[in-house]
């Protein structure tokens, strides 16, 4: 060993001696000085930085803070405030919405942003369309009667239309991109390691595997950030991460692990954020393509009433969740706290099970993968819990990609499952989950139909009345909780492990990984 | 020996054929679909049919296998599902990094292994030989990721003397791409401070790694000396009167690395084929990484543009190692055994 170590230290020791002095050819590095400097620990590398090809948070993290879109989300909020419309109106009964653009605005090659640049983000997301486009499936036709309008024309009234535009799937691009288009990809293969907006940063250097360096955009409209450079590192492992971090290194690490959360609660110098998330997990409960057993109300009801809710917060948790309350989750509006939610009852559950004269019950499967880092033990704790009552579970790991092929074709009896809204309308959770017209992948995994709810969602999904709205997804909260197509679970909570001379974040649940870099910055 | 590079270079093409084959069908056979993983979790039919479309997905298998081989030959290993880039840039980008942890771990490992290998052998039951046979239990006993995460505890933790993680530090360009082994491009281009800055980042992985081949390196060639050594002609060299360390080189080594120069050359294909758990641990861009990648997002063009890349990598070395062999034993070479 010491044969292998000495000359090892000595290497070590003159490489860093080495590096004091060694310095690369002029003009090739990025300096800044580290109090304006934020680096940010992150646990893979992104896929593509297009925002009309990626559906990864991970991607939005770079994207976000790149382009502009014509609404943004307020602070902490789910509610809409100008972005670059300044004011919007509806006509023709949620059909057809007319935008006002600001003026000024100009992109980082110096293009202004106007109308047609905003047509030519819309025509070109949903020509090439690819899971972003999926958002804007209503839309007909993008107009740009003059610099400063532009006018969507929709195929059919859509209310929840504003919302989806302040995603990052609206970001609003640089007409020039289709300079650099190959082969007719309309600069697929150019943007997805460049940005080409008018945010107030703009990529710097990306080395694949490695790093994304975002600095500040100097032809951005508005003042300049206190946080003049943004580092976001590839550290796969999550306890070099907290190394790093405990080192001050680093000043954000995402992928340190829940159990790893708690100790550094306690460590000074770092602050650890908790706020609730828009991420729900819950089981699907295939009541139209699984075991007939599952078309019957008492059993599902029994199946949810033999759930350890906070037994299970607290396994795969760690405790960091919130049991949900119907399918709208808490911070998303349209949330009812009076619903009724479902208790550990075993007995009440076995009770309902008799009543439901179904006799005995054959194996169930469950199925899951490792999307989610705590569903195997989900899946065992809902395994012991309907065991309990009398409902045997037979478990069925696959791999996600094989998961998400069988769930389309309702190639199973119960299955876990996540969600998160892709914009701030409670159709994200009411219209996708229980429309019977979307059955399998598209949202409706449960292969749920009651011509009830649709009439409810379906009206909600194109009034342009928000109390109106509010209350037709009331109604169809009520009936999806008594007649559960779902067992749900719980929301979970957003962590966040910080150096504590970090100040200015605000946690919006929409944007879920993306740092609000214009209003951050250190301590001195 | 050149009918022995002809044998090889004609089972390589066998190979490849096999290999391309096999890979394809098995990635299509696994129930899932790249298109859906594209189109996201709230996606319509629609959308998920159009990408498959654009993927040219739909096709019958054998006209996509079939365009595939076409752009093989051509040099073309068509563009990755999730980069939306040329597979071969990708592979660019990443091989030539698992390339250059690979080597230098092998070179430590044969650098410090040899000698203290022979020494053993030579010395049997002194206190190297004892040195020998704990430092090799012990780097066959641990496991990589543990013994990576503990150098990292020590030297980045503890000591703060290294980097935790990655190739280069994030202020830092890598040097422009001429091998893509930042060592070598490094002082080629001039840029001094990437080049120290790449060192430091590759002495833990290279140690993490270099520690379980030394290990294997150190057993193999231990047992394989001692048997040579004690061999009728080793005897009769010895009577002869030559050097010891003539008898030792010559006649021992020569024989006895033959064994584990094979075992060497298959370690290394392996490896190149990513070393997983340490790029993983250190957060090390290479094939390990890609390859993971690309499977968890059922990739397909990166899946075969990897495999081929390995296969052929991997038929290469052995043709390497079974060249050296022949060099080192006449035996081999005139096809007879003693």
């Amino acid at each position: 060993m010491r044969r292998i170590l000495v000359p090892v230290a000595a290497v070590a020791v003159i490489a860093s001696a080495a590096g004091c002095t060694a310095s690369n050819p002029k003009g090739s590095g990025t300096q800044s000085s580290t109090s304006h400097t934020l680096t940010v620990d992150v646990a893979s590398d992104i896929d593509t930085l297009d925002p009309a090809v990626t559906i990864d948070n991970a991607s939005w993290k770079i994207t976000y803070p790149c382009y502009e879109r014509l609404v943004d989300y307020k602070g902490a909020s789910t509610q809409l405030q100008p972005g670059l419309a300044k004011s919007w109106s509806s006509s023709q009964g949620g059909k057809v919405w007319t935008f006002h653009l600001v003026s000024g605005h100009k992109f980082t090659d110096g293009t202004p942003v106007d109308a047609n640049a905003v047509k030519f983000s819309f025509d070109r997301l949903l020509k090439i369309n690819q899971g972003p486009a999926g958002s804007f499936a209503e839309i007909s036709t993008v107009q740009a009667p003059n610099p400063t309008t532009v006018k969507f024309v929709l195929k059919s009234p859509f209310a929840p239309f504003p919302s989806t535009l302040a995603t990052n799937y609206a970001s609003i691009v640089d007409p020039k991109v289709m300079s650099h288009q190959q082969n007719g990809d309309m600069g697929q293969a150019y943007l997805a390691s460049h940005t080409m907006g008018s945010g107030p940063y703009e990529l710097k250097s990306r080395v694949k595997g490695q790093s994304l360096t975002l600095v500040s955009n100097p032809t951005y409209s508005g003042s300049k950030p206190q946080i003049t450079k943004a580092v976001f590192q590839i550290v796969s492992d999550p306890s070099a991460q907290r190394l790093q971090l405990e080192k001050g290194d680093v000043d954000v690490a995402e992928g340190i692990t829940i159990d790893q959360l708690k100790p550094l609660e306690s460590e000074s110098g770092i602050t650890v954020l908790k706020k609730p998330s828009l991420l729900v997990d819950y089981v699907y409960l295939n009541v139209g393509k699984g075991n007939p057993v599952l078309k019957n109300t008492k059993v599902r009801q029994a199946i949810s009433y033999a759930i350890d809710y906070k037994g299970l917060i607290n396994a795969t948790q760690q405790g960091q969740a919130t049991q949900m309350r119907g399918p709208i989750p808490q911070g998303m509006w349209g949330h009812d706290n009076s619903l009724m939610q479902y208790n550990y009852d075993p007995a009440k559950a076995k009770a309902l099970l008799a009543q439901a004269h179904v006799g005995k019950i054959p194996p169930l499967t469950l199925l899951y993968s490792d999307h989610e880092a705590w569903w195997p033990t989900e899946a065992l704790a809902i395994q012991a819990n309907l065991q309990k009552i009398g409902i045997p579970v037979k478990l069925s790991k696959v791999e996600y990609a094989t998961e998400r092929a069988l769930l389309d074709k309702g190639q199973f009896d119960l299955s876990l499952g996540v969600w998160s809204p892709d914009y701030a309308d409670p159709y994200m959770f009411m219209n996708f989950w229980f429309d019977s017209n979307n059955g399998g992948l598209a949202g409706n995994r449960a292969f749920y139909s009651n011509p009830q709810v649709d009439k409810l969602i379906r009206e909600a999904a194109v009034s342009t009345n928000q109390s109106q709205r509010q209350q037709l997804y009331q109604q169809a909260q009520k009936i999806v909780v008594q007649d559960p197509p779902y067992v749900y679970l719980y929301q979970t909570n957003f962590m966040l492990p910080m150096r504590s001379d970090v100040h200015g974040f605000v946690f919006n649940p929409m944007l879920q990984g993306i740092y609000n870099l214009t209003q951050m910055s250190k301590a001195a | 020996m050149l009918k022995v590079v002809w044998q090889r270079l004609l089972m390589l093409v066998l190979v490849l054929a096999c290999v391309s084959i096999a890979t394809f069908l098995m990635a299509r056979v696994v129930p899932g679909d790249p298109a859906q993983v594209i189109a996201g979790p709230h996606a319509s039919h629609a959308t998920v049919e159009a990408i498959r479309h654009q993927l040219g997905m739909d096709r019958p298998l054998l006209v996509q296998y079939a365009d595939y081989m076409n752009g093989l030959l051509h040099g073309d290993l068509g563009t990755s599902i999730t980069t939306r880039h040329p597979v071969s840039d990708d592979l660019l980008a990443y091989f030539p990094a698992t390339l250059e942890l690979v080597f230098y771990a092998f070179l430590v490992a044969l650098v410090v292994g040899i000698p203290l290998a022979i020494l053993a052998a030579v010395k049997r039951n002194s206190v190297w030989d004892y040195a020998a046979r704990v430092v090799s239990l012990a780097g066959l006993s641990m496991p990589t990721f543990w013994f990576g995460l503990v150098l990292i505890l020590v030297l980045y933790g503890k000591f703060g003397v290294l980097p935790a993680s990655g190739r280069l530090s994030a202020d830092l360009p890598p040097p422009p791409h001429l091998t893509g082994l930042y060592t070598v491009d490094g002082p080629l281009t001039g840029y001094w401070a990437s080049f120290v800055d790449a060192v430091q980042h590759l002495i833990l992985p290279v140690l993490a790694l270099a520690y379980v081949q030394l290990a294997i390196v150190v057993r193999q060639l231990r047992a394989s000396m001692i048997s040579v050594l004690a061999t009728d002609y080793v005897r009769t060299a010895r009577a002869a009167g030559l050097s010891e360390w003539t008898v030792i080189i010559r006649f021992g080594l020569r024989n006895a690395l033959v064994p584990v120069l094979t075992i060497v050359g298959i370690s290394f294909g392996a490896l190149l084929g990513g070393a997983v758990v340490t790029e993983t641990v250190f957060g090390w861009p290479g094939m390990g990484n890609y390859v993971v990648q690309s499977i968890e997002s059922l990739d397909f063009p990166a899946i075969m543009g990897f495999t081929i890349v390995i296969a052929v990598a991997y038929v290469l070395i052995n043709l390497v190692v079974d060249l050296i062999n022949i060099a080192l034993n006449p035996e081999i070479r005139r096809g007879g055994a003693s």
